[in-house]
């Protein structure tokens, strides 16, 4: 079975994060109840123009360049036409002969580089409903909201390459705050097509688009799916037919949409109505400043700057305000070691639990930071940390504030430990009468003990020394 | 009356323009010419209503308040059916103003309908409207020509004082040429196309259709100009000049003796006012119509795509699938002259076909280059605007290469983005002769100026 070359190629549509639709001003908030974000001009009426809104360009770019890619000074648009009840003018302005940006790549984990062919501008469409009763409903409030397609070469070789490519994707456009990217519901949809060839044809095979994959799972399945239903047909000998395969989410299968409809039936050309996107080098330039550090310089720079290894780094780095977070919190903390499970684990589960952003915590940067260094400064321990952390998270309190409201048989200063041991002193005479006695051993019993006594929540470095002190006397 | 004329009467009280319009409907009614498919008698009324208090507090908004106006029906007015002269709009009503009507009615100018025109545009004789024939006011058996027929007739039977219209390869001027009126069509981007129902968007220009040059520069004034909603405006003025030399051609095919003749006599007497005259070849035109055919045709596939059935117009709920439903609403909405554009158009966009659409951009740029060449020598151009004499109605319905060949003196103007206007050159029998005067890109307002001269003297002989 493994004769056959897999080649992929992946188109993807991101929706642009702006106020308004890319060209006219209506608000770009596609979920609000239906056709309440419409206006003439999405909705093609007769005599209405497009005028492009500037907001695009710039979010448009910062992609295109954090993908390696050329911006071309000179672009323009042009329009798809074909019909459809969801499309109001019978056409789709977009970017054909010259789009905004070409040839630039994403390097993945292995070192291979997956050329970007080009990223071009366009508008979405409205939505098809189709309701129990079989009516067929329309929505508008996504036609004309910003679109950007980024389309690679036939670069990938497997469905794990492109999972790769898409989560870096869609970790870019997120950094760049260029887009929300949520696949479910539609601002990031990825769409490979697919093609098998045997090892020594030097032409690619016919190919095979799949649409309608909602999700980083159902893009692998999808592949591997078609890949094994080409693989099957290839093997009895049978052709490929240039189509485009429906990802079912429910049944987890495929089945063929149409056929592919061919360039020559969307009769491109120029718009008219619009005139040349012209960008001067400043311009570029002035974007290229306002870049910010991507996920991937992010991950390296952690793994050199902090010690972390691949996967801790890919974890916090996933998100920008995570990683800004963890940045600010471990300020002048010294063994990170031993916190950083704290952002591998304890927080995460703190934020899915609740489904939120870093920025939604009860508690700031600051007070995270006075309990990191609580922990490095062996002033509370581990368990205990991690104790107050779930308070602080339940209460937005301050760590301190939290140790102090444990009640006065818990507070934590030298008095107070004091105390305590010679209570265990005393509860263990003859314990504390064999150490004396020599048998050392017993040192490691009476430091166990008084832990108990404080309920784990004391510093186990000042009971060591304080315990040590008392039974020298 | 024309502007001044009219507004004089208003500022004296002669009459008032709630009166005006009684008497324009009166007359609309009376001569029944078809030049109209709605009137917009609430609009009318009310704006007359304000424009006649302000006119005696004294304070009105501009030199054309209270003056009445028209606009062909494919402009959108709020509220007000749209038809674009077809079946597939015939209920359509817009819901949004174009931004050329927007800022006549700021100006306090009163809407009295929405003129009768060639279905989407596209024609020359007017005789392609679902809404019927427009009948021509000096000859009733003669088509008033299009595709703004209604709006030419409007204004040359006084219906209304101005009217606009679209010119895309002469739809302003020919009309207006068959109607003894002025029609002028700017510098391709001077006036907003927010609006006008496109029909060949690389093409249409908002055309201005008066009595006289001077009431067609107050129009032009007050629709021009930046709009955020038309991204193709620009509105740079070349630099006031005198007129000195002009071209004229010796010899155009095709043409009508009896045009020739007046032609002729318009030259002599503009040598006679002391310009310099000369000739010129324009052996670009059989290429023009080449190129203004394919671009015009791929662009109203294109442009015409939108009326589905879907949204608005004719709807048809019963189909067997989608595409039965599109082929009938489009099947019975169209008419067979725009049938017969977007299949054309789209056959010419086809892939296999993509060398017509980018051949006719070359050709394009050579009449473009063409024409400039010209300008380089010379302020501006004299041409008769139509071949021929005003047809008889029905006469060329059935031949639609002659119907076509009736833009060639005209669609340059728009491939090569000049200005271009018709004024009455005089009569054969009770048939106007019109004579175009095409001025280099941005020379719109010297062109006007020009040409003003030029009509007080054409005047003088009548």
């Amino acid at each position: 079975m493994n004769e056959y070359i897999v080649t992929i190629g992946v188109e993807t549509h991101i929706q642009i994060k702006t106020k308004s639709k890319i060209f006219c001003k209506c608000s770009a908030e596609f979920t609000d109840e239906p056709n309440k974000n419409v206006c003439p001009i999405c909705m093609g009426m007769p005599g209405v123009m497009p005028t492009l809104n500037f907001e695009v360009v710039p979010l448009a770019i910062k992609t295109a360049l954090a993908l390696n890619c050329n911006i071309n000074r000179i672009s323009g648009f042009a329009r798809k036409n074909y019909f459809y009840p969801d499309l109001p003018k019978g056409y789709q302005i977009t970017q054909h002969e010259f789009p905004l940006a070409t040839s630039g790549y994403m390097q993945l984990r292995s070192g291979k580089k997956v050329r970007i062919r080009r990223i071009h501008l366009e508008e979405d469409t409205g939505k098809m409903i189709h309701d129990q009763d079989q009516n067929s409903l329309l929505d508008f409030n996504r036609a004309g909201v910003p679109l950007m397609e980024i389309v690679t070469e036939p670069d990938f070789n497997s469905e794990k390459e492109v999972i790769e490519y898409l989560e870096n994707l869609q970790r870019i456009v997120r950094y760049l705050d260029v887009s929300t990217a949520n696949m479910e519901f539609g601002e990031l949809r990825g769409e490979p097509n697919i093609s098998l060839r045997k090892k020594d044809d030097e032409k690619l095979g016919t190919k095979t688009e799949i649409k309608n994959l909602n999700s980083f799972k159902s893009i692998e399945k999808g592949i591997i799916l078609e890949i094994e239903r080409q693989k099957d047909l290839l093997s009895k000998g049978e052709k490929i037919v240039s189509v485009t395969m429906l990802f079912d989410e429910k049944k987890q299968e495929l089945r063929p949409m149409r056929k592919k409809e061919s360039v020559s039936e969307y009769r491109y050309f120029p718009e008219p109505d619009l005139p040349d996107l012209i960008l001067s080098e400043n311009f570029v330039e002035d974007v290229k400043k306002s870049i910010v550090e991507l996920p991937l310089q992010k991950m390296e720079r952690f793994q050199k700057d902090y010690g972390l290894n691949f996967e801790e780094s890919e974890i916090i780095a996933s998100d920008k305000d995570f990683a800004d977070f963890f940045e600010n919190s471990i300020d002048g903390v010294k063994n990170l070691k031993r916190v950083t499970k704290f952002f591998i684990r304890e927080i995460p589960a703190i934020l899915n639990e609740k489904k939120m952003g870093v920025k939604d915590l009860k508690f700031n940067h600051k007070d995270l930071n006075k309990l990191l260094l609580m922990i490095d400064e062996e002033k509370v321990n581990l368990n205990f940390a991690q104790d107050i952390l779930k308070k602080m998270s339940l209460t937005g309190n301050a760590p301190d504030t939290i140790i102090k409201s444990e009640g006065e048989n818990l507070s934590l200063n030298e008095k107070d430990v004091e105390n305590m041991i010679m209570e265990v002193i005393e509860e263990n005479g003859k314990e504390v009468e064999r150490y004396k006695n020599g048998e050392d051993k017993l040192f490691g019993y009476l430091v166990g003990q008084c832990m108990k006594k404080t309920k784990n929540r004391a510093n186990p470095k000042l009971i060591n020394e304080k315990l040590k002190e008392i039974l020298k006397k | 009356m024309n502007i001044e004329d009219l507004r004089e009467s208003f500022i004296t009280g002669k009459v008032s323009p709630v009166e005006i319009v009684d008497n324009l409907y009166k007359k609309i009614d009376e001569d029944d010419l078809n030049d109209f498919i709605t009137l917009s008698k609430n609009i009318a009324y009310e704006t007359a209503y304000l424009s006649e208090k302000r006119y005696k507090k004294g304070d009105t908004v501009s030199d054309i308040d209270g003056i009445p106006f028209s606009l062909k029906d494919n402009f959108a007015v709020k509220g007000l059916r749209m038809t674009c002269g077809s079946k597939i709009l015939s209920d359509f009503i817009s819901p949004y103003d174009s931004t050329v009507y927007q800022r006549l009615k700021k100006c306090g100018a009163v809407l009295i309908g929405k003129n009768n025109l060639d279905e989407f545009a596209m024609g020359s004789s007017n005789e392609t409207s679902f809404f019927g024939v427009v009948k021509n006011p000096c000859d009733r058996e003669y088509v008033p020509g299009g595709s703004s027929g209604g709006s030419a007739v409007s204004v040359a039977s006084k219906h209304s004082t101005f009217s606009i219209g679209s010119d895309t390869g002469g739809s302003v001027r020919q009309p207006a040429s068959f109607c003894g009126v002025v029609g002028f069509k700017p510098t391709y981007g001077k006036i907003s196309r927010y609006g006008l129902v496109a029909f060949s968007s690389s093409l249409d220009t908002v055309g201005i259709i008066t009595l006289n040059v001077s009431d067609c520069k107050k129009v032009f004034k007050i629709v021009r100009g930046n709009d955020e909603h038309d991204s193709t405006i620009d509105d740079y003025k070349n630099e006031k000049r005198d007129l000195k030399k002009i071209c004229f051609v010796k010899d155009i095919p095709h043409a009508d003796l009896k045009v020739t003749k007046k032609y002729e006599e318009i030259c002599s007497k503009l040598e006679r006012m002391g310009f310099s005259l000369q000739p010129v070849n324009l052996d670009f035109i059989d290429l023009s119509m080449a190129a203004y055919k394919i671009q015009t045709m791929c662009e109203a596939s294109s442009n015409l795509a939108r009326y589905d059935g879907i949204k608005y117009g004719l709807q048809k709920v019963s189909g067997n699938d989608l595409f039965d439903i599109y082929s009938k609403v489009r099947g019975e909405g169209f008419g067979k002259e725009v049938k017969r554009r977007i299949m054309t158009g789209t056959y010419l966009l086809m892939y296999e076909n993509g060398k017509y659409y980018s051949l006719s951009f070359k050709l394009r740029d050579y009449i473009s280059n063409s024409v400039d060449r010209i300008f380089e020598n010379f302020d501006m151009m004299v041409l008769p605007t139509s071949l021929s004499l005003p047809f008889k109605i029905g006469e060329r319905v059935d031949d639609p290469v002659m119907m076509h060949l009736s833009d060639s003196l005209t669609a340059f103007a728009n491939l090569a983005n000049v200005p271009a206007i018709n004024i009455n050159a005089g009569y054969y029998g009770k048939l106007p002769i019109g004579v175009q005067f095409i001025g280099k890109r941005n020379d719109d307002d010297n062109l006007l100026d020009w040409v003003k001269i030029i009509e007080e003297e054409i005047k003088k002989d009548e």
